[in-house]
């Protein structure tokens, strides 16, 4: 396979994008009704402790420069086992990239009064992922970069023009009820902003040349993604209220409402759609590349591309029945996925690191 | 079909264009060895290592370099196989040596040529038949040459004259051979170059070359007359710009390319020419600056250009769409422009030019998109003007881009994102119309458009009828017919205008393309999709490379943002780099604080 090549700099965009990509919309809510006003709170702690996870992610790449999350796992767990468990990953990772893609229309036929039917939306929003993937992974991260440039400043912008709309006794009182509730805010930050980033593990660091620039750029790029977490959530509740925040589907879109500045900068929620279209997309991508690519490399195929117009149509058939609704899916998300990740993200990265900690024992110790 | 389902098969299997992976690889000295072999098929290419036999010289720019390099001449007797010319070869059965070479017999000479041009068919050849006075005795001899293409006056007194008249005289140095003699004492003209093959004779009188055949000569004297009648250097038609030069390319390569060295005032800019065409040896000039260009830049220019196996060349037009990247992709991926000080900025910058002789359109590679929305108007004009022309210019992109698109979106689907007011007199206006706003938005397009092609086509005198019937019949009266809304027509109009402020024309034409795209996906799937469509937009521009440069170069990648004439411009004493996906030889192109009168910049620290 040819060698690809991203820069540091793109890595680090991509692990902030991938991190904030597609939960940005309904973060705050899940963080907050577990902490309530303290959910800002809750990021920053759950910034510190993901940031353990990202050493044990990047120790991995670190032990392994030349090999893929996939790779690492046979060579760690063997052909068979390894094997069971690289297939249950790469299926893991491309129901996440189809749930993303639920989440898309869903929010489509809820914010909008949408009249085409879920099936063309997804093949269409499908479609744009295929020829992403057959262009390939250096111009999908090049082109991360330039959306990097408008998602953050939008950001930016959009927490400048609400400023008028915050009201800071909404973050009162602190710690109300103590550390627990901050504690348990800090689960939902975890696992969906930390632990799916092992699957950058697919890029990092093979696709790298010096890979202490990459690690650096792993860590800065989490810590952006994180900030931007943390600046969503606290001006989501700024402006709205813990308690109205928590009960809301999509507290981002709904704050992005409340702009209404010197007439012209008013209904500005279109913005945030294009955004977070944009941004979310960069996770999609991650997570279809990580599996194709895993699958790719499982089979020891030559190229990826082959596979990836057959997967996408698998995508667009089983984005229609991922989630039969909502009500199932905000009971997956609460329940499953949580599991998952921590299988995924938690389990499977220490397990690896103490293998292989142990091979280089014995490795020693037979030599 | 083959040609759609190999874009297809590369679209969707991503093959390597194998092309792509030689640039890389190869180094630009290779890529000249390894097309040195070809070359012989070619005789633009040797022209190149022999500066004197320049296939074009309408200005006589190079005549001191014929009489200089005589000692490369022997290396060029030797035998070229042509594959053309070796086939009618085979009917003449006079040739008694190789196959192309000039026969030392003049009657040989005579009628190979003859039959060659045709000649009682040919109407517009000459041929005159004289004989030159040489120690003595009466050598018959032949000149050749175009009527229309030459100068007669220069073929009479500076050719003719010479060899009929003034040969008689005696002269005392007579140790000359015939050559020599003809050569050193008779031919006073500035670019005379020898042919020892037909092939090449025959490609400089077609190129408006006089050709002369004297007997018991086997070389032939090319004389360069080069006299038709052509456009003088006139005001660029199609881009016009208030501040800066008004001098714009002719159809004269010489003219061309003197323009930008009158210009470019510099020893190393180096003006390469390179025959395009088996058939027409159209000659291209490739032009850069030698100590600033990136060499495998140039090679890659060079390698391009040489492995083009078309009959004819006719304009740059079609050059363009031979060595483009990527065929499909929407935006041209070079400029093309007619303005002389827009190139001689253009290779300041380490860029490479391509000017194909008979085109006033001169090619300039790599490009990126946001180049693309440069005027060649903005360095002229003063910093916060320019960066005010940008900003209207990325305006009227968007605008003309997506406001179509944007409106059939709001008002199919997110009625709540425009003010009450406005939505309830947009809607107010679409009352009484019959169609769907999707129907009546294309029937203004379409017609806008109809009235944009007719524009171009329309004969001169009834072009005033064009606006009336635009403005008032379709404008007017489709309102008042209740077929179209108002607003829609200033939605249309305001993209048409929108279109027309960007600097470049195709760039145009391929926004053109992609407002049907976005009519399209936002009447589909509103603003998911136009946000889809833009995406799109966005990953295809980072997968398309020009010339080797990534089309959205100094943003995706993020490179070094030394250069500061990106989106907008910095003043122009802060301009210090040139763009450093051109890799250049050198960085700067200018000192640190080129201001050196100014006390606080510090001259001495730059």
């Amino acid at each position: 396979m040819k060698k690809t090549k991203i820069s540091p700099r793109q890595l680090m965009i991509l692990t902030s994008g991938f991190s904030f990509g597609t939960v940005i919309l309904f973060l705050p809510s899940s963080i907050t009704k577990l902490a309530g006003p303290d959910a800002w709170l809750s990021i920053l702690l759950g910034t510190a402790i993901g940031l353990l996870f990202i050493w044990i992610f990047a120790k991995l790449g670190e032990l392994n420069p030349d090999k893929t999350f996939v790779e690492i796992i046979q060579l760690y767990l063997g052909k068979l086992a390894g094997g069971f468990v690289a297939v249950f990953l790469i299926l893991s990772v491309l129901v996440v990239a189809d749930q993303s893609v639920w989440y898309m229309s869903d929010f489509v036929h809820t914010a909008f009064a949408y009249t085409l039917p879920t099936l063309p939306l997804n093949v269409f929003f499908i479609a744009v992922l295929v020829f992403a993937l057959l262009c390939g992974v250096e111009t999908m991260y090049r082109t991360t970069e330039m959306i990097f440039y408008f998602g953050f400043s939008f950001l930016i912008i959009l927490t400048l023009m609400l400023i008028p709309k915050m009201e800071p006794e909404n973050l009162l009182p602190i710690m109300e009820n103590g550390v627990t509730p901050v504690l348990k805010g800090s689960i939902p930050f975890l696992f969906n902003c930390a632990w799916p980033l092992v699957f950058l593990n697919m890029v990092y660091p093979v696709c790298f040349e010096n890979v202490k620039e990459a690690k650096r750029a792993l860590f800065k790029g989490y810590l952006l993604g994180a900030l931007c977490n943390l600046i969503i959530v606290a001006v989501c509740v700024l402006v709205m209220g813990s308690s109205l925040i928590a009960n809301l589907r999509f507290p981002m879109f709904i704050t992005s409402e409340e702009v209404d500045l010197l007439v012209i900068f008013s209904r500005i929620e279109a913005m945030t759609f294009f955004i977070w279209v944009c941004v979310s997309f960069i996770s999609v991508f991650s997570y279809a590349y990580a599996g194709v690519y895993g699958l790719a490399k499982l089979l020891k195929m030559k190229d990826y591309k082959i596979l990836v117009l057959p997967m996408g149509l698998l995508l667009a058939v089983y984005s229609l029945n991922i989630y039969t609704n909502t009500s199932y899916q905000i009971k997956w998300d609460s329940t499953v996925w949580p599991l998952l990740s921590f299988t995924l993200g938690f389990i499977l990265p220490i397990l690896l690191l103490i293998l292989s900690y142990i091979r280089k024992i014995m490795g020693k110790n037979s030599s | 079909m083959s040609y759609i389902g190999s874009i297809f098969r590369r679209l969707l299997f991503f093959e390597e264009p194998k092309k792509q992976e030689q640039f890389t690889l190869k180094s630009p000295g290779q890529a000249q060895q390894g097309s040195e072999n070809q070359s012989n098929n070619q005789p633009g290419k040797q022209s190149n290592n022999q500066s004197g036999n320049r296939p074009d010289g309408s200005l006589g720019l190079t005549n001191a370099k014929a009489v200089t390099k005589p000692n490369k001449m022997p290396a060029e007797a030797k035998p070229i196989s042509i594959s053309k010319p070796q086939k009618e070869q085979k009917q003449s059965p006079k040739v008694s040596k190789q196959p192309d070479e000039i026969s030392d017999d003049i009657n040989v000479n005579l009628e190979y040529m003859k039959n060659r041009f045709s000649i009682p068919l040919n109407c517009d050849i000459i041929l005159r038949e004289f004989s030159i006075n040489y120690k003595n005795k009466l050598i018959p001899a032949f000149i050749m040459f175009f009527d229309g293409m030459t100068d007669r006056a220069i073929i009479n007194g500076f050719i003719l004259k010479p060899l009929m008249v003034n040969s008689i005289m005696d002269v005392k140095e007579s140790e000359y051979n015939l050559q020599d003699f003809i050569l050193k004492q008779l031919l006073p003209h500035n670019q005379i170059t020898l042919e020892s093959t037909y092939s090449k004779a025959i490609d400089k009188i077609n190129f408006g070359s006089c050709a002369l055949f004297a007997d018991g000569l086997c070389v032939s004297f090319t004389a360069d007359v080069k006299g038709w009648e052509h456009r003088g250097v006139e005001k660029p038609n199609n881009e016009i710009v208030i501040r800066g030069p008004q001098e714009g390319f002719n159809e004269l390569l010489r003219t061309n390319t003197a323009q930008i060295r009158k210009r470019v005032k510099d020893e190393n800019l180096i003006v390469d020419d390179i025959a395009v065409g088996k058939v027409s040896k159209t000659p291209c000039s490739m032009l850069y600056i030698k100590n600033v260009a990136n060499e495998s830049l140039v090679g890659e220019v060079r390698r391009r250009l040489e492995s083009l196996n078309v009959d004819y060349m006719l304009d740059s037009g079609i050059l363009e769409q031979l060595i483009e990247d990527s065929t499909i992709y929407p935006s041209p991926q070079m400029i093309s422009t007619e303005r002389p000080d827009y190139v001689s900025e253009m290779l300041v910058l380490g860029k490479v030019v391509i000017i194909v002789s008979g085109s006033p359109n001169v090619l300039v590679v790599p490009v990126t998109a946001y180049e693309l929305m440069h005027s060649a108007e903005d360095i002229y004009v003063r910093y916060p003007y320019a960066n005010l022309l940008r900003a209207v210019r990325y305006f009227a992109l968007f605008l003309a881009l997506l406001l179509p698109g944007i409106y059939i979106a709001i008002v199919n689907y997110h009625h709540e994102m425009i003010p009450t007011d406005l939505l309830i007199a947009i809607e107010a206006a679409r009352e009484k119309v019959p169609f769907p706003s999707i129907i009546e938005l294309l029937l203004m397009e379409i017609s806008f458009e109809l009235i944009r092609e007719a524009g171009v086509r329309v004969p001169g005198p009834i072009g005033p009828t064009l606006g009336i019937i635009g403005a008032l019949i379709l404008g007017q009266a489709s309102v008042a017919a209740n077929i179209v809304s108002p607003i829609l027509i200033i939605i249309v109009a305001v993209a048409g205008i929108g279109s027309f402020a960007l600097p470049n024309y195709s760039l145009a034409y391929s926004i053109r393309i992609l407002r049907f795209g976005f009519i399209i996906l936002g009447s589909i799937a509103g603003f998911l999709g136009i946000t889809l469509g833009l995406f799109m937009i966005g990953v295809w521009s980072t997968s398309v490379k020009s010339f080797g440069v990534p089309f959205v170069a100094p943003y995706g990648p993020r490179t070094s943002t030394k250069s500061k004439n990106t989106f907008f411009r910095a003043p122009e004493w802060k301009l210090e780099f040139r763009p450093d996906y051109l890799d250049t030889k050198k960085k700067t192109r200018q000192d640190k604080y080129s201001m050196g009168w100014k006390p606080g910049n510090g001259n001495n620290r730059g």
